[in-house]
């Protein structure tokens, strides 16, 4: 759309995964990053790094609220033409009835599987392909778990080519051989149950033929169950003794694709478990390689990021400035040039006038007041920091040094310093208070320096513990 | 029967491929005419972004295998998707192709134009297809990919455009991923989601 849209928003609520840093083959792929690269360049596209609240359609378009990710309660309403929502994909589970439909994770998207990729809660029922998306379906997935899973591309020939090997064998080899099995042994049950009537007809023989005729001595006629038993007999002895036979080739049968099947998976998972434990290991560097580039990266943002003080800071010096010094001339100063100075100048001044003074609006100094430098003299820097000056009364000196502390004990360096008074501005005929804004010093300022400070802190004192 | 699988994607024809091999009972039904149906209509764009490294420089099978994002796993080396198309990022079109192909070659036993629409259990399944069809299996594998789609839960969001089915912005060009270039209305605001 970029050659023909005004302005394009893509709005998500997480920042984004380049594939080339997490080498997920699922997140951001560089071939879509030329809409990044007009956003960075600035040609009025953006991401927008937020919760979408609500869309509101009306008057041919629509009114759609975002919660901003990084600024914390910040709520706005963008006006777009159009609203496309690419939000992905889900398993559908619709298909089955109630009583065997499979139980789903991540927000109902996939269905919940074994380690066999079966599913937990209908037996017999498996998965396969971009289905089978999480290693872990128990607990909530978080985004890492969900990415760490190379399943959901087509390229079964990497890391699933072995697994979907032994799954088929497993699915469809032992299940075959399993029921060849259970046939025979059926049927072993059979002869041995023929052997039995066989034993029980002979054992019953000498009752059922009779005994000696005492009139004639002749024994009583063969009746035809004993012939019948004799012959049952023979047969059930031939077929125990083929039974015999047959459970031992079968054994050995059975014992030999059992150790084949279990050659071929072991084969797979041995590969596989290696892969595994590859990705895992990469993963794990990775995930330590984007930690430490995420603490760089906001340590670097910390250490040059401009020095402001939020509405409520402001506020609260003010009001505290205001009951003991005000109403006191003051003035705010930065140098020329100098446009974080400015604008932390101007937060100084709000402070000022929200503390009742009589404030002149921040003005600019010339870079250097040192008169006559000449080529070749020692190179002076400007001081950095917030320097204070003041006339020489009681009130005012008090004013400068409270102003400092507070600044100092919100994090940004500020002091005394004469040479500030350079420009004779200062009579002790006016009390009055000089406030210059010099540049920023280097390192973090502000609430970061607070916290950097509190972490060394700590870090001395966790090495003091170790050393007792 | 013993295996119904449905679902005739990349992992369907794969599990049918060794189903197949090991000489098993089994059956896929497919909601579309052709394998690879989901890639008839995704990416909207039809350019895929799975890597068809076709030059590795080797010629080890299974090193080459290795470096293939698309091929599907079988005895025939000839079958790769690397000898359809040599563009590193392939139109969808080619994979459609590859996996007919695919299922071709090795006499797949697939059902298509036939979308299962209700499954039960009483023992084993019982699977209802729309043309009212029954069949019953020991063993069932849904190979369906993610289907749908997945909406979060914004208010309002039923009256924004859908990626599924959105016109417009995609071109219907048939010819070539390359000239379905994605165009807006002139000087529109969209925001994607
Ligand atoms: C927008 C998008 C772009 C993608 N681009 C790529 C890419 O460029 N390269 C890549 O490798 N991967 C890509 N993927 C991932 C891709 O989805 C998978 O690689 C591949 O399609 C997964 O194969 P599958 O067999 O699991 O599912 P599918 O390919 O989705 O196959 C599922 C099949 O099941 C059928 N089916 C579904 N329900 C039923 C039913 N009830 N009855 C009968 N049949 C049914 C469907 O018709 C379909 O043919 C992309 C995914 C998305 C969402």
């Amino acid at each position: 759309m970029i050659t023909t849209a005004s302005v394009i928003h893509v709005a998500g609520p997480g920042s984004i995964r380049h594939a080339w840093k997490s080498h997920f083959v699922g997140d951001l792929r560089a071939v879509n990053n030329s809409f990044l690269d007009t956003y960075q360049l600035k040609s009025q596209n953006a991401l927008v790094d937020g919760n979408i609240e609500r869309i509101e359609r009306g008057n041919g378009g629509y009114l759609v609220t975002v919660s901003f990710a990084r600024v914390s309660e910040v709520q706005k309403s963008l006006r777009y033409d159009r609203v496309i929502v690419c939000t992905g994909f889900r398993f559908d589970a619709s298909i089955f009835d109630e009583q065997c439909r499979p139980e789903l994770v991540i927000r109902d998207r996939f269905p919940a599987k074994t380690s066999q990729w079966e599913s937990i809660n209908v037996p017999d029922l498996y998965f396969a392909g971009t289905l089978i998306i999480s290693t872990s379906q128990i607990a909530p997935m978080t985004a890492r778990d969900f990415t760490s899973d190379i399943a959901s591309f087509i390229s079964l020939s990497h890391s699933l080519a072995p697994a979907s090997v032994s799954k088929a064998m497993d699915i469809a080899g032992r299940n075959h051989w399993h029921s060849l099995r259970h046939a025979y042994f059926v049927w072993l049950l059979i002869c041995t149950a023929v052997v039995a009537l066989g034993v029980v007809l002979e054992e019953i023989k000498p009752r059922v033929m009779g005994a000696i005729d005492p009139v004639t001595g002749f024994r009583a006629p063969r009746p035809i169950i004993s012939v019948i038993a004799r012959r049952i007999a023979t047969v059930g002895w031939i077929l125990i003794v083929v039974g015999v036979i047959g459970e031992g080739a079968f054994e050995a049968l059975v014992a030999g694709a059992d150790s084949h099947l279990q050659e071929i998976t072991d084969g797979a998972l041995g590969t596989a478990i290696t892969q595994v434990g590859i990705l895992e290991k990469q993963a794990e560097g990775l995930r330590k390689e984007a930690e430490d580039e995420r603490s760089a990266r906001v340590e670097l943002e910390a250490s040059v990021s401009w020095r402001r003080l939020t509405k409520q800071q402001k506020f609260a010096i003010g009001t505290k400035l205001a009951t003991e010094y005000a109403p006191e001339l003051t003035s705010v100063w930065y140098t020329t040039g100098d446009a974080e100075g400015s604008s932390f100048a101007a937060d100084i001044a709000e402070i000022l006038s929200d503390g009742k003074m009589w404030v002149v609006p921040p003005l600019t100094l010339p870079i250097s007041n040192e008169e006559s430098a000449k080529t070749g003299d020692p190179i002076k820097r400007w001081p950095t920091g917030v320097k204070l000056a003041s006339t020489k009364d009681v009130a005012s000196r008090s004013l400068a040094k409270v102003l400092a502390k507070e600044l100092n004990d919100r994090g940004f360096d500020s002091g005394m310093d004469a040479i500030i008074n350079a420009p004779g501005l200062l009579t002790d005929k006016q009390p009055s208070v000089m406030i210059v804004v010099c540049p920023r010093p280097q390192g973090p300022q502000g609430e970061a320096k607070l916290r950097a400070e509190a972490k060394k802190k700590q870090q001395a004192t966790t090495s003091q513990d170790d050393h007792h | 029967m013993d295996h119904l699988v449905i679902g005739a994607g990349p992992a369907g024809l794969q599990l049918a491929y060794y189903l197949e091999q090991a000489g098993r009972d089994y059956l896929v039904l497919e909601a579309g005419a052709t394998p690879g149906t989901f890639f008839r209509t995704f990416p909207r764009h039809q350019r895929l972004i799975s890597i068809n490294k076709t030059h590795t420089g080797c010629t080890d099978p299974e090193l080459n295998l290795r470096m293939d994002w698309n091929s599907l796993l079988s005895d025939d080396v000839g079958l790769r998707f690397t000898q359809y198309t040599e563009r590193y990022f392939p139109d969808a079109e080619d994979m459609v192709r590859y996996l007919g192909d695919f299922a071709a070659a090795f006499r797949l036993r697939i059902q298509y134009n036939t979308r299962v629409e209700k499954i039960t259990r009483n023992g084993s399944f019982r699977i209802v297809t729309d043309r009212g069809q029954e069949y019953e299996t020991k063993r069932l594998i849904a190979a369906t990919g993610v289907s749908k789609p997945y909406l979060p839960v914004i208010p309002g969001i039923e009256t924004a455009e859908l990626y599924d089915v959105c016109q417009s912005i995609f071109a219907t060009s048939s010819t070539s991923a390359y000239s379905s270039l994605a165009k807006a209305i002139p000087g529109s605001r969209p925001l994607t989601i």
